[in-house]
């Protein structure tokens, strides 16, 4: 009953500080798209986990796995006393673990999260909310807790990590009602979420990651430091891999409507893939040099892909 | 540089339009909201003048697209090339090759077409078109082709005179008529004075035997050419035309290789040799050769030539009736030039020839006297007339010479005289003067200053003076070299065994020229090794003397003794008995005197016109003669049109003195190197072309596009549209790169 009550105030509490903090209610169209992106992700997660197995941690629950002879320092309580009778040795009941991983989802809503190609269907932060709704259902169906976090220029909105399902909820509401807009800052605002993330667990980071890649890998080491997992969704738009314009184009920033640029894409494109590759390819050695998983994402690209692929790579890891 | 179509240079203002619609495309710009401005930042610093200049060769190739099509269309013209002088009237000589081996087909596709005809027709094409100018056609025969036409303003009449050009020439002489061809031009009026040859360029009529021009052509004709081309105020221009077949064809030759005999006597058997030559690059199988005698077949063989091989055939026959006969060996199917598809030859049966020879130092018997040798060796069966005999011998006293006995003999042998009386004299010269032949031996009673006084100094009937007796010992006698006889009459004796180098010479009489004359009139028959002449011939009138050194008795030489008297007398009297008769194969081109000798007799059965001879002229079985006729003043006449190969036969005459005019046939015998077909190549021709400073054209129009440029100057639009052509394709090119640089 704990937990239920539990999780129960920490939703009261949520609603409050969201009406506190001059949030509105949900308006009924927000409702709908809860709805849509609940239903998306369970489809997602369903294509994505037929036939996967439970979690292969050990730990407190009600299932037994095996023994183990007991050693100086395990609990008193563990001691199998009827196999002791048996026996005359000492040894220690060992139940199937409940996971207790902590998730937690860091979705970047800067500017440059806006954008929008002309081949894709929906915009980059469009897609980085579909993917941490589909990545929130998955660890819940883990029975792992998640939680939510939204930055731009600074950490915006934080849900802390619950197991619950009805917590799914709370991080759909918060990412159907997520804005893009400001200045991307994701080193600050990562290390601002260092310092009030204090547990460890694995942090999803969800991002265009346009930055100074160095200053985001600072803020990305502090979480490893302090034992968490890391992951990495760099999303892009293909756009931005492949320049295809032709005709001279005026580029005015997402982020800052003052920054304005007139270029001939023919003349500059082969520059630009070179630079975007440069870039892709230091954040990638950064990344494995910090042993972070860095998994690319374009928004052309399938849902069930990027979760399969993610999944499989990790369970080869384990 | 001048334009035809000046104003549609403005068409060139289009060129203005890729560059505005650039402006506009410029002006025209896409906002993009952007989120990796970073990254594009990054990349503009890098890379800042790219931006300006990669869609600059794109906008200069549309620029420049409508600017050349405009020039093209305005037809501009680059006037340096006009040359000064071209517009002034022209004087063309149109040249053209009418040799035999331009009656090759052009293209198998028009087996109908000769060489010929074609170039009659550029010919024609360029007579018509030149309108104004003067013209005269000439033919490679070095003759006009109209002797009646030497130059017209009237293209009708030159082309009618093109056309009129028979072809088969069988001489080609193209450098002497291109000189002659440009000293008419010089005589002919207008002041751009142009000579247009077109031939087929027969590598033998160029003496070409390999790619590089021989010394050969370096010759006075070729020199005299070059200098008048070449000449620093140089009025003329000479052009080659050449009308080469698109396939080279075969060629099959016959060549008469018959002994050159012209008088057999009847019931001999005669063998006529000819050479079948395949000058084609292809076995030729089953060629049946005719062989005719008087128009009538009278046997054939078939054969087969590999190319480029030839083969000795031989015909046997036997002629049973007096007088001219001709002989035929024809290929029967035409070959693809059919000047040299026959080989025709001349023979005269005839009776035994009258000899009469005058010895006063011979009694009655027989076998005695300086001429004794002489007549055994002439008729040496029974007595002189006797029909088994070549000869009809009789030996005579001087005294018996009168003039009208001597016009029934043929030679008269003056064997053993001391000195005529003049009334005899006379009468020897006379039978000289009308045709008859003279021999003259010297003897040791022979009065050589009466010799000398009268028939070399008053008549000039002997080929040479008399002089000084030489002598040499009887041990030490002197001896003929290997080569004292000459070649070309008497070279069928100079075999082994003739006991040439056996006769030795114990007295001779040496032998000088007239003062003042020239010695190439006499033909030295023999010779002692140093040079010094024994028995010396030359024409006198039209008769022909020959005078000889030595005796024709043993009490000289042992000439008479020696097995090569006989056969070197019959010679003798052989050559000067057929002398009239020798040139009765002429070469092409080569002029014949028609006279009134009674060697033959053949009454006239149709009468003709008065004053005129009919010849015509047979190439072949096959094909129908040609006629000539020719005007006859009763005594000689000299025919000229003797260019085609063939056979020449008076058909008919009137106002003939004894309707027998000599020679009634004769024949024309081709150029054998005409026969092996095979042109210059194109480099050959270019090589030709420079070294006379000629240029070559290909065909009227080819002429009258270099014309145009030389009197206009050169029209440029065709490479600017080309030029056109290839920017557009550069266009689709640079416009492609680009597209594919922006995917």
């Amino acid at each position: 009953m704990q937990p239920l009550r539990g999780s129960l105030w920490i939703s009261q509490a949520a609603n409050f500080l969201q009406s506190a903090t001059g949030h509105s209610m949900l308006t009924p169209q927000e409702h709908e798209s809860i709805s849509k992106l609940q239903y998306f992700a369970r489809h997602v997660v369903e294509g994505v986990t037929v036939g996967r197995h439970r979690s292969a941690h050990k730990g407190a629950s009600v299932e037994f796995k095996e023994h183990r002879q007991y050693t100086r320092g395990d609990e008193i309580r563990s001691i199998d006393w009827k196999l002791f009778g048996k026996t005359d040795r000492l040894f220690i009941r060992q139940y199937e673990d409940e996971t207790n991983l902590r998730s937690m989802i860091l979705l970047d809503q800067s500017g440059s999260m806006a954008y929008e190609g002309s081949r894709s269907n929906f915009s980059k932060h469009l897609f980085s909310v579909r993917l941490a709704a589909c990545l929130a259902t998955l660890f819940i169906w883990q029975q792992d807790a998640v939680g939510l976090a939204t930055l731009d220029t600074e950490l915006r909105e934080i849900i802390p990590p619950r197991r619950k399902p009805s917590h799914l909820q709370m991080i759909f509401r918060a990412l159907v009602t997520s804005k893009t807009g400001g200045e991307t800052r994701l080193s600050a605002a990562l290390q601002q979420a260092a310092r009030q993330l204090k547990r460890n667990g694995l942090l999803v980071l969800i991002s265009d990651c346009f930055d100074h890649v160095e200053d985001v890998m600072t803020a990305l080491r502090y979480f490893r430091h302090t034992g968490s997992e890391v992951v990495v969704f760099q999303i892009w738009d293909a756009d931005e891999l492949d320049f295809p314009f032709r005709h001279r184009t005026q580029f005015r920033s997402l982020e800052s409507a003052s920054h304005v640029r007139l270029v001939d894409p023919n003349s500059l494109r082969p520059a630009y893939l070179q630079r975007v590759a440069a870039f892709r390819q230091q954040l990638s050695r950064a990344t494995a040099q910090e042993r972070i998983d860095l998994v690319h994402c374009t928004t052309d690209q399938d849902f069930t892909d990027i979760l399969s692929a993610y999944l499989s790579r990790r369970s080869s890891l384990a | 540089m001048n334009f035809l179509n000046a104003i549609l240079l403005g068409g060139a203002a289009a060129s203005l339009a890729p560059l505005l619609i650039q402006l506009l495309n410029r002006s025209r710009v896409k906002t993009l909201p952007w989120g990796a401005m970073h990254l594009l930042e990054t990349a503009i610093l890098n890379n800042p003048r790219r931006i300006q200049w990669s869609s600059l060769p794109l906008l200069l190739i549309r620029c420049l697209l409508p600017m050349l099509f405009a020039l093209a269309l305005a037809r501009p013209v680059l006037t340096h090339l006009k040359l000064p002088g071209a517009q002034a009237e022209r004087s063309l000589l149109l040249m053209l090759d009418d040799s035999f081996s331009m009656d090759a087909t052009a293209s198998v596709e028009a087996p109908n077409v000769s060489l010929l005809e074609q170039a009659k027709q550029e010919l024609r094409t360029l007579a018509r078109r030149a309108s104004s100018a003067e013209l005269s056609v000439w033919t490679t025969g070095a003759q006009p082709a109209d002797p009646s036409l030497k130059s017209s303003f009237q293209s009708q009449r030159i082309e009618a005179a093109i056309t009129a050009v028979p072809g088969g020439n069988a001489s080609n002489q193209p450098v002497r008529s291109m000189l002659y061809g440009l000293q008419q031009l010089k005589s002919m009026s207008n002041p751009n004075r142009q000579l247009i040859l077109a031939s087929d360029f027969q590598a033998s009529d160029w003496h070409l035997a390999s790619s590089n021009l021989p010394a050969q052509l370096a010759n006075s004709d070729f020199a005299a050419v070059k200098e008048l081309l070449n000449a620093e105020n140089a009025e003329y221009q000479l052009l080659l035309m050449p009308i080469l077949p698109r396939q080279p064809s075969g060629n099959l030759s016959v060549t008469n290789i018959s002994e050159n005999l012209s008088a057999i006597r009847m019931g001999e058997s005669h063998t006529v040799a000819v050479r079948v030559t395949n000058h084609g690059r292809q076995t030729v199988s089953d060629v049946r050769l005719i062989f005719s005698v008087n128009g009538q077949e009278l046997s054939s063989r078939s054969l087969s030539l590999p190319a480029g091989s030839g083969e000795r055939v031989e015909f046997a026959c036997e002629f049973t009736q007096l007088g001219w006969h001709t002989t035929a060996v024809c290929v029967e199917d035409p070959s693809a030039i059919r000047s040299d598809d026959c080989a025709y030859s001349i023979l005269c049966v005839t009776q035994p020839p009258a000899v009469w020879l005058v010895d006063q130092t011979g009694g009655q018997p027989a076998f005695s006297g300086a001429s004794r040798y002489l007549q055994l060796a002439l008729a040496p069966f029974t007595a002189g007339d006797s029909q088994t005999n070549p000869f009809r011998v009789r030996v005579i006293a001087s005294q018996q010479l009168t003039a009208e006995d001597l016009k029934r003999i043929d030679v008269l042998v003056l064997a053993g005289i001391a000195r005529l009386e003049d009334r005899e004299a006379e009468a020897i010269e006379q039978f000289v003067a009308s045709g008859g032949c003279l021999i003259l031996f010297a003897h040791d009673s022979l009065d050589t200053s009466w010799a000398n006084h009268r028939w070399s100094e008053q008549q000039q009937l002997l080929p040479m003076r008399f002089a000084a007796i030489h002598t040499s010992p009887v041990d030490q006698p002197t001896r003929l070299g290997s080569e004292s006889l000459d070649v070309e009459t008497l070279g069928h004796l100079s075999v082994p065994y003739s006991g040439l180098e056996q006769i030795e010479l114990l007295k001779w009489m040496e032998l000088i020229p007239h003062g003042g004359q020239p010695e190439e009139e006499s033909t030295v028959f023999l010779k002692l090794a140093d040079g010094q002449p024994l028995l010396v011939g030359r024409k006198h009138k039209e008769g022909f003397v020959v005078q000889c050194a030595i005796s024709c008795a043993d009490d000289w030489s042992n000439l008479p003794l020696r097995p090569i008297f006989v056969p070197l007398m019959r010679s003798l009297a052989d050559i000067l008995n057929d002398r009239a008769i020798l040139h009765r194969t002429l070469s092409p081109g080569e002029p014949i005197e028609l006279r009134a000798k009674s060697l033959v007799k053949k009454p006239v059965e149709k009468p003709v016109e008065p004053g005129r001879i009919r010849l015509s002229r047979t190439l072949s079985h096959s094909e129908p003669a040609e006629w000539f006729e020719v005007p006859w003043n009763n005594v000689r006449t000299v025919f000229t049109q003797t260019w085609r190969a063939g056979l020449y036969q008076i058909e008919d005459a009137r106002g003939a003195t004894a309707a027998d005019i000599e020679p009634r046939m004769f024949i024309v015998s081709p150029s054998p190197s005409e026969s092996q077909i095979g042109s210059l190549n194109r480099d050959e021709l270019e090589a030709l072309a420079q070294k006379l400073g000629a240029t070559l054209i290909n065909s009227a129009e080819d002429y009258f596009d270099s014309e145009q440029i030389r009197r206009n100057g050169q029209e440029i639009w065709r490479p600017l549209l080309a030029a056109v052509l290839v920017l557009l394709f550069l266009e689709l090119f640079v416009q492609q790169r680009l597209t594919r640089g922006a995917t």
